[in-house]
């Protein structure tokens, strides 16, 4: 499989971690995993890039809609990454200034919890 | 002259198989600096991504062709699609943005017959002099 995503609750926010390579081919199987957890009321996401192999502009594409579709619901999204090979891709198109972009995990979620409040996740 | 050419099917699951083997040939033709082979298995990426969705939007079915070639101090690479006039992509600024960000060079290439290239090159390290003999 090229892709893995898989979520759980941390904090009161949900972890997604994904894992793999996300392009054009697999990034359409991300947005629909990032808009189910949004239907089902998961507002607060920290998507954990730290298995990431790969990433192109189809996948910032979808971090980009899924960013705006949690602030539709005045909800957030970060991203965990160290990896430069990512975080290059980020830089270079100016994303690094639309993503806050952690560390670690605990990092996220405490940042989370403390810039946009302690509401829980549904 | 071309040293690796590659040619598949307009559709996003071949766009991994262009990334390895322009990444493998990329070695190949010299490049030792693995940063600068995973720049450049990026933007092929990037340039067949966008052949394939300008092709998937104009309904062709491709081939889109990637070409590859070293010549001294350059590494070219060439994305070739024939979707013709398609109309912009979604997207497409984003990953022009990448592309050029990624590579030393970037140019597109319409010709009236519908072939779009997108063409790439890279400054790569000559060979170091040869040590002077006393």
């Amino acid at each position: 499989m090229d892709l893995s995503v898989t979520s759980h609750e941390q904090g009161g926010r949900t972890v997604v971690e994904v894992g793999g390579e996300i392009d054009v081919y697999t990034a359409p199987v991300l947005r629909e995993r990032l808009n189910d957890l949004v239907g089902d009321g998961h507002h607060h996401l920290i998507v954990d890039m730290e298995k990431v192999d790969f990433l192109d502009s189809t996948g910032l594409g979808v971090l980009v809609g899924g960013l705006k579709r949690v602030r539709s619901h005045d909800g957030s999204l970060r991203l965990v990454c160290t990896q430069e090979k990512i975080l290059k891709v980020f830089r270079i198109t100016g994303l690094t200034k639309v993503f806050p972009i952690h560390d670690t995990v605990e990092e996220a979620v405490s940042a989370s919890t403390g810039a946009e409040g302690d509401a829980g996740e549904g | 002259m071309a040293q690796v050419t590659l040619s598949f099917t307009a559709l996003p699951e071949h766009v991994r198989t262009a990334r390895l083997v322009a990444a493998s040939a990329a070695r190949r033709l010299g490049v030792d600096d693995e940063e600068l082979v995973d720049t450049i298995r990026l933007a092929v990426g990037e340039a067949c991504a966008r052949a394939v969705s300008r092709s998937v939007t104009a309904d062709h079915p491709g081939p889109v062709e990637v070409e590859l070639a070293v010549e001294p101090g350059r590494l070219l690479v060439l994305v070739r699609d024939h979707a013709g006039e398609a109309p912009p992509v979604a997207g497409d600024s984003l990953s022009m943005t990448l592309v050029q960000g990624l590579a030393t060079e970037v140019a597109i290439d319409h010709e009236p017959s519908g072939t779009s290239t997108l063409r790439l090159a890279w400054t790569v390290p000559s060979q170091p002099p040869a040590p002077a003999l006393e």
